[in-house]
This record gives structure tokens, C-alpha cells and sequence, in this order.
């Protein structure tokens, strides 16, 4: 991997998060008949709307408006919440903690399902393990966390009574919320690596390996999972970015504070400022995760032709 | 015959839908005195907090959120594959143009943008509609893009070209008909997926407003009164499982069928 490659592929994520950019601008711009009454209200006085006009420089034309919104996003003027007057910036640093503590746990523990489901279905292929599997990944690739997270609150937290029903304050408050993501998550990746593993253990190398006498479990270690590792890193990626969008559902579900739930918050109190912060942020992460894991993918895999 | 059971839960819920019209007055009838009832043999789904039958509402809800996914996929299919079809024919600069559009859409977590989308425009079922087409026309113009763009120069394609067969004619006779296979699974995968994001949409509040029944609304009821009556979440929440895993099933089906790659 040369450093003028790298380089490329970084320009290149600045030109979409640039583009990213520019589409929330333009979203804001959506906002059916005047923001101003929508989120005052019709009854509020006419110096009212003409301070917060001036407030969210809606007074000013598109390519003004358009300069300032660059100007403020790069010296990290991200302008007020309209609620609290607090600055965004800040505000939305107050919560990712919350959404990449959960994110975290929500990857840990899909990899910790994923690993041992696709391995298993891969080395017994039409047999009951890769049915089992299957029936996992069709269950779980389609509950939505809004139906399996309310429904594992009723069965750990209500019946059982191990975690709490929701916020971040208890102890191991992380793991249903994070479970509710992860579950999706193992779904694809056991797949994704049970239909890998397939692939890599019909290669004549791994035929190769055992007959210089390498066990199975080594031969299966060193040469199976590290070349079927490739494709699900690729699909980890992007999961981890969809984690970070479905993630809004699911901090509502268990009022985890979040990103997800600040986005849902200013949709409600009509925070247009503040949902413009909270989407800007959350597909700015999305845009890196993916840039990221294709750097990583290329980095492990020598096959890949950086110079495309 | 369990291998198609999708076709007989596919099947129900058609006809599920087609009696949801008559369910929905009966479903939003309120008797206070039967509120949180657990399910019985008079309410085999319960009751909710105020008394209405879960059973009743999630047929009703069949008739908000199955053809709202259904006219979602319908447009969202025509506008993507007329972009994307033309898109490759043309080439040249507004394909280029529509090429860096979709990169854009996609560089987004898409059920973030539709959820932004239709918080800026407001609740309503119209307003999910209209976020969730804006969102889901992207995939429909990628995979027509790329299926026109390697059926252009194939040979039964060149040769309509060289006998000076209008353009129209070439898209609609010889390229078109090609295109229907891929672009029937992917509508029946982004069905599943437009059903579950309307329905968390509804979830967050976006959709459908009271007393509609729609099965993300139902669910955002029920989550309120997780510890008294946990059974308010079996109707909606099996209603949409199912759903959702049966359109998978099949979409996975034709793929198979057609033997073509994911």
C-alpha cells in the first residue's frame, strides 16, 4: 500500500463527506412553508420570528446561508440548539460516548455469535448445525430491534429481573440494547462467513496444508478463517455503519443516551438545528467506517488493486 | 411443503388485507372496562389500554402499512430504473452526474435519512411515503444502471442498433424484458426492508397518527405498558416478523431460481 494511494482514498472521502454536507444543507431546506412558523408556532409575535430568523440567518440567500453554514462547520460553529441554547457541538459531544459505548458492545458481541455459528454450518454443510444457523440468520436478519428489544426487556429485564428496563445508569445497562443490535448484525456475518469458509475449504491450499501435516483445527486457524476473514471484514463494515442509523431506533427503544436518541429529541421539539448536527455527525461516521474498513480489507488482502 | 411456507404466509396476509377494511371500525372501538385484557378465547391477541381488540387492529393494520411498502417499492421501481436504464444508455455527462447522485445517496445509513427526511416534513403516512421513495429509488437506478450498462453491448442489442431500430423501441423490446428478473428481487427484498423501516418510522412517531392502526404505532403503544400487558406486542410484532421474513424468503427463492448473484 503506497502512501499516494492512501492518500487518494482519503481525498476521496473528503469529496463525499463534502457532498454528505451539502445534502443536509439542502434537507434543511425541505422544511414545508417557513421553518420559522414550524417551529414557533403561527401564534408567536412578529419580533419573535424576526429574532430567531436572524438567529438561524434564514434572513440572509441561499449562497450566504450556504457560506456560513461552511464557515461555522469547519472553525466548529455548529450553531445553538433552539431548545437549549446550548451549542450543538458540544451537545452532540455529550452523547456519541453513549452511541460508540453501545456500537462497541453491539460488534463484540455480534463477532462473538457470528464466529462460532459460521464456523460450525461451514464444516457441516446440510446438516442440522447449518440449519440451526440458518434458521438464526432468517429469524434474526428480520426482527427489527423495535420488536426483539422491547420483547428481550419483557423476558430479562421485567421476568428475570438481570438487566435494567432502560436508561445508562445500571449496571450492564449496555448489554440488552446492545444485544438488540448485535443480534441482526451475527446474522449476516455468520452468512457471510459460513459462505466464505465454504469457499476457502474446497482451495487446494488448505488440501495442501493438511498434507504437510498440519491438524485440522491449525489448518483451519491459520489458513481457512485469515483468507475467509477478507469478505466479512468487508460486510462488518458495513454493518457497522447501518448500526449507526438503526442504532436510532433501538437507543429509543431503551432510552440509551445517544446520538440516536438526540436525533429523535429534536425531531419532536422540531430542533431543526440540532437534527442537522445529530445526521451530519452520524453519516460523517458512517462515510469514515466504510472508508476505513476499505483501507483495512485492501491493507490485509495483497490482491486488492489499490491503483483502481 | 414447509420449504414454501413464505407462499402460505404470503397468501394470508393478502387475504388478511383484503378483509382489514372491515376490521378497522370494529378495531378502534373503545370499551375502557376491558382495557389490558390478557389474551382469552373472546380476544385471542388481548386487549389494549383502552380495551381495543389486538387482534382486530393488526388486520387493520394490514391495510395501512403492506400497501403503503407495496406503492413505496412501485414507485421507487419506476423512478430508479427510468433513471438508471437511461442513465446508461445515454452516457455521457448526466450519467456521470446521476453515477456521483447515487454514490451520495448511498454514502448515507439510509433509514437515517428517510427518519430526518419525514421528521423535517412532518408526521403522516404521506410524509413516510414521500421520505422512503426519496431514499429507495437509489438502489432500483444502481442495479438498472449496471444491468443496462453490460446489456448495451451484447449481440442481440448491437444488431437491433445496426438494422436502425429506434431507441425506444431497443429499451423496451430487447433490454427491458431482460431487466425484470433482477429487479423483481430486489423489489420483493426492498419490500421487506420498506415494511419494517415504515413501520419503525411509525415506531418513532413519523407515521401513521391515532387512532390509525399501523403496526409500528401499535408497537409504540405497547412499549409504554411493557410491564403490565406484555402480550400488546404478539399481534403487531408477528405481523411484521412474519412478513418481512416470508418477502425475504422469497426474494432469496427467485434469486435461486433465476440463479443470479446477490
Amino acid at each position: 500500500m503506497g502512501v499516494l494511494q492512501l492518500a487518494a482514498r482519503l481525498s476521496a472521502m473528503l469529496i463525499t463527506l463534502f457532498g454528505v454536507s451539502l445534502l443536509v444543507f439542502l434537507m434543511m431546506q425541505a422544511i414545508p412553508g417557513d421553518p420559522v412558523d414550524a417551529m414557533l408556532g403561527e401564534q408567536a409575535s412578529g419580533a419573535d420570528r424576526t429574532a430567531l430568523r436572524a438567529a438561524l440567518g434564514l434572513d440572509a440567500s441561499l449562497p450566504e446561508q450556504l457560506r456560513r453554514y461552511y464557515g461555522g462547520l469547519f472553525v466548529g460553529d455548529w450553531g445553538v440548539s433552539l431548545q437549549t441554547q446550548e451549542p450543538i457541538l458540544g451537545t452532540l459531544a455529550a452523547r456519541a460516548p453513549g452511541t460508540l459505548l453501545l456500537a462497541g458492545s453491539a460488534l463484540v458481541f455480534a463477532v462473538l455469535f457470528a464466529l462460532p455459528l459460521g464456523i460450525w454450518s461451514a464444516l457441516r454443510p446440510g446438516k442440522s448445525p447449518d440449519h440451526f444457523a440458518g434458521l438464526f440468520a432468517l429469524v434474526g436478519g428480520a426482527v427489527p430491534g423495535f420488536i426483539l428489544g422491547p420483547v428481550l426487556i419483557v423476558v430479562f429485564a421485567v421476568w428475570l429481573g438481570w438487566a435494567p428496563v432502560g436508561g445508562a445508569d445500571g449496571r450492564g445497562s449496555v448489554v440488552l440494547p446492545a444485544l438488540t443490535l448485535a443480534i441482526g448484525m451475527a446474522a449476516i456475518l455468520s452468512r457471510q462467513l459460513r459462505a466464505a469458509l465454504l469457499e476457502v475449504l474446497a482451495e487446494p491450499f488448505m488440501r495442501a496444508a493438511r498434507a504437510r501435516g498440519l491438524g485440522f483445527g491449525a489448518a483451519l486457524w491459520r489458513h481457512g478463517l485469515r483468507n475467509a476473514a477478507i469478505p466479512v471484514l468487508t460486510v462488518l463494515g458495513m454493518q457497522l455503519g447501518a448500526l449507526l442509523g438503526g442504532a436510532v431506533i433501538t437507543e429509543t427503544v431503551f432510552a440509551w443516551p445517544g446520538l440516536g436518541t438526540l436525533t429523535v429529541e429534536a425531531i419532536e421539539r422540531r430542533d431543526y438545528p440540532l437534527l442537522q448536527g445529530c445526521v451530519l455527525v452520524i453519516s460523517a461516521a458512517y462515510v469514515i467506517v466504510n472508508r476505513l474498513t476499505d483501507v483495512l480489507t485492501a491493507w490485509c488482502d495483497p490482491r486488492i488493486d489499490w491503483s483502481r | 411443503m414447509l420449504r414454501h411456507w413464505y407462499l402460505g404466509v404470503l397468501c394470508a396476509w393478502l387475504v388478511l388485507a383484503c378483509i382489514a377494511p372491515w376490521c378497522m371500525e370494529s378495531g378502534n372501538h373503545i370499551t375502557l372496562e376491558n382495557a389490558f385484557a390478557p389474551p382469552s378465547t373472546g380476544a385471542w391477541l388481548g386487549t389494549d389500554d383502552l380495551g381495543r381488540s389486538i387482534l382486530l387492529r393488526t388486520i387493520a393494520g394490514a391495510a395501512v402499512s403492506a400497501p403503503l411498502a407495496a406503492g413505496v417499492v412501485l414507485a421507487s421501481l419506476c423512478v430508479g430504473t427510468f433513471l438508471g436504464a437511461l442513465g446508461a444508455w445515454r452516457g455521457g455527462l448526466p450519467d456521470a452526474c446521476l453515477q456521483r447522485v447515487i454514490e451520495l445517496f448511498q454514502a448515507f445509513p439510509g433509514l437515517l435519512l428517510a427518519i430526518a427526511l419525514a421528521g423535517i416534513l412532518g408526521p403522516g403516512t404521506g410524509n413516510v411515503a414521500l421520505a422512503l421513495c426519496l431514499v429507495g429509488w437509489v438502489g432500483f437506478a444502481r442495479l438498472a444502471r449496471a444491468q443496462v450498462a453490460s446489456l448495451r453491448s451484447r449481440e442481440h442489442v448491437l444488431v437491433a442498433r445496426a438494422l436502425g431500430t429506434p431507441d425506444r423501441r431497443i429499451l423496451s423490446r430487447h433490454i427491458l424484458p431482460l431487466l425484470v428478473a433482477p429487479l423483481l428481487v430486489e423489489a420483493t427484498f426492498a419490500f421487506a426492508a420498506t415494511l419494517a423501516a415504515e413501520a419503525g418510522m411509525s415506531f418513532l412517531g413519523l407515521g401513521a397518527q391515532p387512532p390509525t392502526a399501523a403496526w409500528g404505532s401499535m408497537l409504540r403503544e405497547a412499549t409504554q405498558f411493557l410491564l403490565v400487558a406484555p402480550h400488546m406486542l404478539i399481534g403487531p410484532g408477528l405481523a411484521i416478523l412474519s412478513l418481512v421474513m416470508a418477502m425475504q424468503s422469497a426474494g432469496e427463492r427467485l434469486r435461486l431460481h433465476w440463479q443470479l448473484p446477490r
